[in-house]
């Protein structure tokens, strides 16, 4: 059991720039460069890690440990997702709610960290990022009603396991809805285009980056690990949902799924391509449209009959 | 011996008050009067509850019941006169303490009569004696609210006179009208003279007891009167006019006469609680105010006999509650009237800081007066609603809750902000606290009224269950 | 028995001995520890022996009153309840008496004793087993509570608030009058043991339902019968506010349990009402609170909120009971029975903390406050537990009982009718929903009260509070990090009172069916902190090696920020409350800066209450104004009295003789 958790956890913790390596590479390739390596994530990230910190005055613990919870948080919700062949070692029934309240967290650190510099910009970010999110989570919570009903399952890994085959074939719509929503979640849960740009810093219009304006060094540098693990589980996630390779023979399993995640990287970096960031004052109605999706999923689901 | 004492020696005692030049003197007669009556009241409870003293007068449980509330609430109020008029020096206080010697004397009578001309003699002149009483201060309002007290209460009077005699007529074949004869020879009674006759015996008694709309002589009366005259007067006369109305309601019951005569206490209770509630609301003198709670009372008393069953227990067992209640709070009303020389609720405030004394009994008053428990209020409210839901009389049930509410609402607000806050800077408010006098009654008639919520006494029990069977109530 | 009325009787002496020595200050402090600490312990030894045993206990006193009879009885659901109310009461009274100790104006014994009546008048509700002694322990506590809230009463806010709470109250009592008179009539007893016994004919049941809702909902802080609630609690001092919204409030949801397991069988509407009344009152509740700026206001608001999520879990339990589906039901109950205990430790822990940061900064003003946390550190840092509690976030207790209420929810939806999922999920929802706003909110109370700067006041002179007030305070965020971490014991105690619920008793394996998952988690928490525990290791021995700098916060390159720029809780909250104006009644105003060199502007939002402005205060206006044009009548003519007189009489005679 430990050591299976140890290997969860190990996957995630080495794989995860990796996703964002992908995207970025994609991003590039899209607009006519070469861009950054693959492995430049773990460039960065190595980078802070050799940096000394700067705190602010005004800040207290909490500032510095906002980073360890919420990085922390989001590795251990990892341990819920099945990654292929690699099942997840401690489902219990409910899990989906310990795995939703991780997130939540992670995040109440995040934004009580923002509020802990007294700056304005800070303070706006996190204002944004709670207001977002709290849509963000309904929708989840939505999507992970769909699920629920078509699995009767409470468990995140069987819900996206067991019969999500037959699911497919018996409520392919609801699915397909919920899917869409899910997206739109990871989107807006990543800061992600078109929610949130993470490429630029100190926009008034920024989210996620704002907030994190003050931190550096190691601080930082568990920020962006953190936010690479939780692209990397979310996404992780997606897949399962969108694809239903659990019949397959394990070694089949494991190279769909990691197909899967790299497609996954892909389309993240096409869409971020294609698109642009989203006013701010749309973002909820993106949410909004994301609700009514999986609302409409609900709806066949129940219509349909369970 | 008995019957001289009770009904007699007050009566000599306001010969003597009259011919006294000494206003302490009379104080300490009326004290002592009022001390022997309680004493020989009190005795009659260890005796057989039927007493009859000769054809005329005697004595059933209701007016032992009734009696014995008179006499302590009138003891408590000797108590508190002592006090009350240490400073009237002005003028002798020989009429006033006359007049109450008499009321006590008459009020006696009341509750003693087994004769409905007798009782119809009695009850006018307790209102005849109280008049004078109203108008202590001799200021125009005054002889205002005493005039239309006698103008109103004499209708009443005259409607219960014809009252009176329509029972006789339909009482012909009884000859008398005798109670105990009439209620023995119900059946003979010709039913059309008796409905005719209750009728006017309820609008007349029920202006005395002032059940809306023959209340309107209440608040201008009440408003008007000193405080131990508005305690007597709203907790002892108002008893005594109940009991008639009680008799009224026992000779139609032992006539078969129940299903004519409860609407009529329904619908006066209900009528009188309504009237109380629009009026209590917003209300801006204390006094007046009281004199609307009373008028609530006296309705939740007759829809209590209205409803029947367990409700004429709980009605009878509200009306000593009520009797002490009202006692408390006029009382409370007058050492308010001596802190702040006014009536006039925007000029009271802060009472509990001035007064914390006064002002604690005033808090308690209302917890009492509104139906808190632990007091008997409460009981007697709740068990009054029992029997209408339990009878199935939603609309009466309906509303009773509502206008309890809405009473609540406006009791509530004035006392509230009478008791409490910050007092206002610019009343003039003398800085004499209150003497012992004046507390002790309030610390009785608390006692009384605690214990009476808590914890019944075995024969306080019975003789409630005696006088509420009288009445045709479980 | 002998533990529990022991217990009373200890308080009732307290009570007695403390109006009786108004005098002595020294002597009246002492009287109130020294009752009030054995009485709580003795009161909660008592609901401990029955949660272990799980064996109902009685007593029957022989106390003659008017119509009733004084039959106390502790069954797992009253002392349930007992224990929530006794260890509130205790750490409040301690932390009552060091807030108060300093005062030295006010008789404080009087305020010890209605301390004392109140905590006695809560014991008897939940213990009482007659209708007649629940109503008299139920006025006792509306009139003890009352009076508590009135301490400040020179204050014309707190009167009004005191008068509002007052009328609210007494106007739902009469509602349950009639309930239980109901009752009395289809049992003919008036002893809830008979009452359980009649049955009652579902229409008959569902009257009685829609009273109780309301008599109860009245002081269980139900949308819109809340409007007492946001006015009376920052009115009364903080210990106060503790008991009331911790455990006062939670009297409506004993008495509509008790209610329940009297009737047990309710047509499905009822489950149906129960679980809107959750989803309106949570997240209506969130939601006004997010848009207050008042921290007492703020967390009076929660209560509502809380209330909703136990009222989710009362309704699935309902819901569950009328479907047969015993497991769902347990579930359910179970949940609003922890989330009644935990609501009562971490509100009472965070009105607490506000009373505390209150009393050394006099203001509640959140938008006037910051960086506390460095001069408070104990309430700053059990603020946050109580934020984090509250919000059901993991490690604390908030999280097991709200993950009760969504297993709950998830179990019906496996197992109910289409309208049962259609519900449930909708509940799920909102309960989502409102973890999300919680969070929001509680972020920006602890944000903006306790991080960054001081907005508007000199904090250099505030002190952290006496040891008085903070060890009760840490005993409260001690029960909210053991509930979190170790939940099985709570569980097992709310499984017995939901056993009692539903009138079955509760098989190990059941119960292993529902703790197993809990345990699980605890063990994926303990991952959590393990994992937090290696990367602060991580971390902190890098830094050794590494230069750690000190400097002010980055100002985007603005040379000159002060304290006044800081985010404050009103914008901080606006995103949400915008995206929610159409369901509040969200104002901005005010002066906005004008041109290029404004010299001055201010900017203030507001929500306000839809169901106070727009309902209940205009109806309270409309019957005064009635009255008023009724008053009419008493004219002043004796000719229209004696009129009035003659023309009754002829109406009766007309009525009675025609």
């Amino acid at each position: 059991m430990g050591i299976r958790i140890l290997l969860h956890i190990m996957v995630v913790v080495i794989l995860s720039p990796l996703l964002l390596g992908i995207t970025g590479k994609t991003k590039a390739f899209l607009v006519g460069r070469w861009g950054p390596p693959l492995l430049q994530p773990y460039y960065d990230i190595g980078k802070l890690f050799r940096k000394g910190n700067v705190y602010s005055t005004t800040t207290t613990w909490i500032f510095q440990a906002a980073p360890v919870v919420s990085m922390a948080a989001v590795l251990v919700s990892a341990i819920f997702v099945p990654f292929g062949s690699l099942k997840a070692p401690l489902p219990f029934f409910g899990d989906i709610i310990l795995f939703a309240y991780l997130y939540g967290l992670a995040r109440f650190f995040m934004i009580i960290a923002a509020l802990d510099t007294g700056s304005s910009f800070e303070g706006m970010g996190a204002s944004r990022e709670a207001a977002f999110s709290c849509l963000a989570e309904v929708v989840l919570f939505l999507d992970f009603i769909i699920l629920a009903l078509l699995s009767k399952s409470l468990v995140l890994s069987e819900m996206v396991e067991g019969n999500i085959l037959s699911s497919w074939q018996l409520f392919g719509p609801a699915i397909l809805l919920a899917g869409v929503s899910y997206f739109l979640v990871l989107l807006a849960e990543n800061a992600r285009i078109p929610v949130d740009d993470p490429a630029t810093h100190l926009e008034l219009t920024m989210v996620h980056e704002v907030m994190v304006l003050d931190h550096s060094g190691w601080d930082l540098a568990y920020i962006l690990y953190g936010s690479a693990i939780k692209l990397f589980v979310l996404g992780a996630l997606f897949v399962n949902i969108l694809v239903p390779f659990h019949g397959l023979p394990p070694v089949m399993q494991t190279i769909v799924f990691w197909a899967g995640m790299i497609v996954l990287a892909v389309g993240l970096g096409i869409v971020e391509s294609c698109m642009a960031r989203l006013r701010l004052n749309q973002v909820p109605q993106l949410l909004i449209g994301a609700f009514v999706f999986a609302l409409v999923g609900l709806l066949v689901v129940l219509i349909k009959g369970v | 011996m008995e019957l001289f004492l009770l009904a007699g020696f007050p009566a000599l005692m306001a010969a003597v008050v009259f011919l006294l030049r000494q206003d302490r003197l009379r104080k300490i007669i009326l004290f002592l009067t009022s001390l022997v009556h309680l004493f020989v009241t009190i005795s009659f409870w260890q005796g057989p509850r039927d007493v009859q003293f000769n054809p005329f007068l005697g004595f059933d449980a209701a007016s032992q019941l009734v009696l014995t509330l008179v006499s302590i609430l009138f003891f408590v109020v000797s108590i508190y006169l002592i006090g009350y008029l240490k400073e009237k020096r002005r003028r002798s206080n020989g009429i006033f303490m006359g007049c109450l010697l008499c009321l006590l004397s008459t009020m006696t009578l009341v509750t003693m009569s087994r004769h409905m001309g007798l009782l119809w003699i009695a009850i006018a002149s307790t209102t005849l004696l109280s008049a004078p009483l109203i108008n202590y201060y001799r200021k125009p309002r005054g002889i205002e609210a005493t005039w239309k007290y006698l103008l109103i209460s004499s209708l009443g009077i005259a409607l219960g006179l014809l009252g009176t005699l329509f029972l006789a007529i339909s009482a012909a074949p009884v000859k008398t009208i005798f109670l105990a004869d009439i209620l023995d020879n119900a059946a003979l009674l010709s039913p059309s003279w008796l409905k005719l006759s209750v009728i006017f015996l309820l609008v007349g008694y029920g202006t005395k007891m002032g059940l809306a709309p023959m209340h309107t002589w209440k608040p201008d009366a009440y408003g008007e009167a000193p405080a131990p005259v508005g305690a007597l007067m709203s907790g002892a006369v108002t008893a005594c006019a109940f009991l008639a109305v009680c008799r009224v309601a026992q000779i139609c019951f032992h006539a078969g006469l129940q299903r004519f005569v409860s609407p009529i206490f329904i619908l006066l209770g209900i009528l009188s609680m309504g009237i109380a509630a629009i009026f209590i609301m917003g209300q801006k003198d204390f006094n007046r105010m009281l004199g609307y709670s009373s008028v609530e009372h006296m309705g939740i008393l007759a829809l209590g006999i209205g409803l029947g069953g367990g409700a004429v227990w709980a009605s009878l067992f509200h009306a000593v509650n009520n009797a002490f209640a009202k006692g408390l709070i006029f009382l409370v009303s007058g050492n308010l009237y001596q802190g702040f020389r006014s009536k006039k609720v925007e000029n009271i405030q802060g009472v509990i800081h001035r007064f914390p004394v006064t002002g604690i009994f005033l808090i308690l008053g209302f917890i009492v007066l509104i139906g808190f428990p632990p007091f008997g209020i409460f009981y007697s409210e709740l068990l009054i609603l029992k029997e209408a839901v339990t009878a199935q009389r939603y609309l009466a049930a309906f509303f009773y809750v509502l206008f309890l509410s809405v009473i609540f609402f406006g009791y509530s607000g004035v006392i509230l902000r009478m008791a409490l806050g910050r007092p206002t800077e610019d009343t003039p408010v003398t800085a004499k606290k209150e003497n012992f006098f004046m507390i002790a009654p309030l610390v009785i008639l608390l006692g009384v009224l605690f214990f009476s919520g808590v914890f019944v006494p075995g024969p306080f029990y019975d003789l409630l269950d005696e006088a509420s069977a009288l009445l045709g109530g479980r | 028995m002998s533990l529990f009325l022991s217990s009373l009787f200890i308080l009732c002496l307290g009570a007695f001995l403390l109006v009786l020595l108004t005098r002595s200050r020294a002597m009246s402090g002492l009287i109130f520890l020294g009752t009030l600490i054995p009485g709580c312990l003795l009161g909660a030894a008592a609901a401990l022996g029955v949660l272990i045993h799980r064996a109902p206990i009685d007593h029957r006193l022989n106390l003659r009153m008017p119509a009733g009879e004084f039959y106390l009885g502790v069954d797992p659901l009253s002392a349930f309840f007992l224990l929530t109310i006794t260890i509130l009461f205790l750490s409040a009274g301690v932390y009552g008496y060091g807030y108060l100790k300093s005062d030295k104006e006010r008789n404080l014994s009087v305020h010890y004793a209605l301390y004392h009546a109140a905590l006695i008048s809560l014991m008897l509700v939940v213990t009482a087993k007659n209708a007649v002694l629940f109503l008299v322990a139920w006025e006792l506590m509306a009139l003890s509570s009352y009076f508590l809230i009135m301490f400040h009463d020179e204050k014309k806010a707190v009167r009004e608030a005191g008068y509002l709470y007052l009328i609210v109250t007494h106007t739902g009592t009469f509602c349950l009058w009639v309930m239980f008179l109901l009752m009395a009539r289809q049992s003919g007893s008036m002893d809830f043991d008979q009452m359980a016994l009649a049955s009652f004919p579902l229409p008959l049941a569902g009257a009685l339902f829609i009273l109780g809702i309301i008599g109860f909902g009245v002081k269980a802080g139900f949308i819109p019968l809340h409007i007492w609630l946001p006015h009376a609690h920052p009115a009364a001092p903080s210990h106060i506010s503790a008991v009331l919204s911790g455990v006062m409030i939670k009297m409506g949801v004993y008495g509509l349990m008790r209610t329940i397991l009297i009737i047990k069988d309710f047509p499905e509407w009822c489950a149906v009402t129960l679980l809107l009344i959750g989803m309106i009152s949570g997240v209506g509740g969130v939601l006004y609170a997010l848009g207050q700026h008042e921290i007492k206001k703020l967390l009076a608001y929660h209560s509502v909120e809380n209330i909703g999520i136990i009222t989710l879990g009362l309704g699935t339990g309902l819901w569950g009971q009328i479907c047969h589906n015993e497991f769902a039901a347990l579930i359910g109950y179970a949940g609003a029975f922890l989330h009644v205990f935990n609501h009562a430790v971490f509100k009472g822990l965070l009105f607490l903390s506000a009373g505390s940061l209150i009393r050394s900064t006099r203001t509640g003003e959140i938008d006037r406050l910051g960086g506390l946390l460095k001069r408070l550190p104990w309430t700053g840092h059990l603020f946050l537990i109580g934020a984090l509690a509250i919000c059901g976030l993991p490690l604390f207790n908030g999280f097991v009982s709200e993950w009760l209420v969504y297993r709950a929810l998830f179990e019906g939806m496996f197992h109910f009718e289409l309208n049962g999922i259609a519900l449930s999920s909708l509940a799920v929802i909102s309960l989502a929903l409102i973890g999300g706003l919680a969070a929001a909110c509680f972020a920006k109370a602890f944000g903006a009260i306790f991080l960054g700067n001081s907005r508007s006041i000199d904090i250099t002179h505030v002190t952290e509070n006496s040891v008085l007030m903070c060890v009760p305070m840490a005993v409260l965020g001690g029960i909210c990090v053991w509930i979190g971490l170790f939940p099985a014991v709570m569980v097992s105690f709310a499984l017995g009172a939901a056993a009692t619920m539903t009138s079955s008793p509760i098989s190990s394996a059941t119960e292993g069916v529902i703790i197993a998952p809990l345990l699980t988690a605890v063990l994926v928490l303990s991952i959590l902190i393990g994992t937090i525990a290696i990367l602060t290791l991580l971390k902190r021995t890098a830094m050794k090696f590494l230069p750690v700098e000190k400097a002010q916060t980055w100002g985007c390159g603005y040379a000159m920020p002060t304290s006044r720029m800081q985010y404050t809780a009103a914008s901080f909250a606006q995103p949400l409350l915008q995206i929610f104006r159409n369901v509040l009644d969200y104002r901005v105003k005010g002066n906005r800066p004008k041109e290029y060199f404004p010299e001055e502007g201010e900017v203030s939002s507001r929500v306000t209450d839809a169901a106070e402005d727009f309902f209940f205060r205009p109806a309270f206006g409309f019957i005064k104004s009635l009255s008023a044009k009724l008053k009419v009548i008493q004219c002043g003519y004796t000719q229209w009295y004696l009129l009035y007189i003659l023309i009754f009489l002829l109406m009766l005679l007309v009525w009675k003789m025609v």
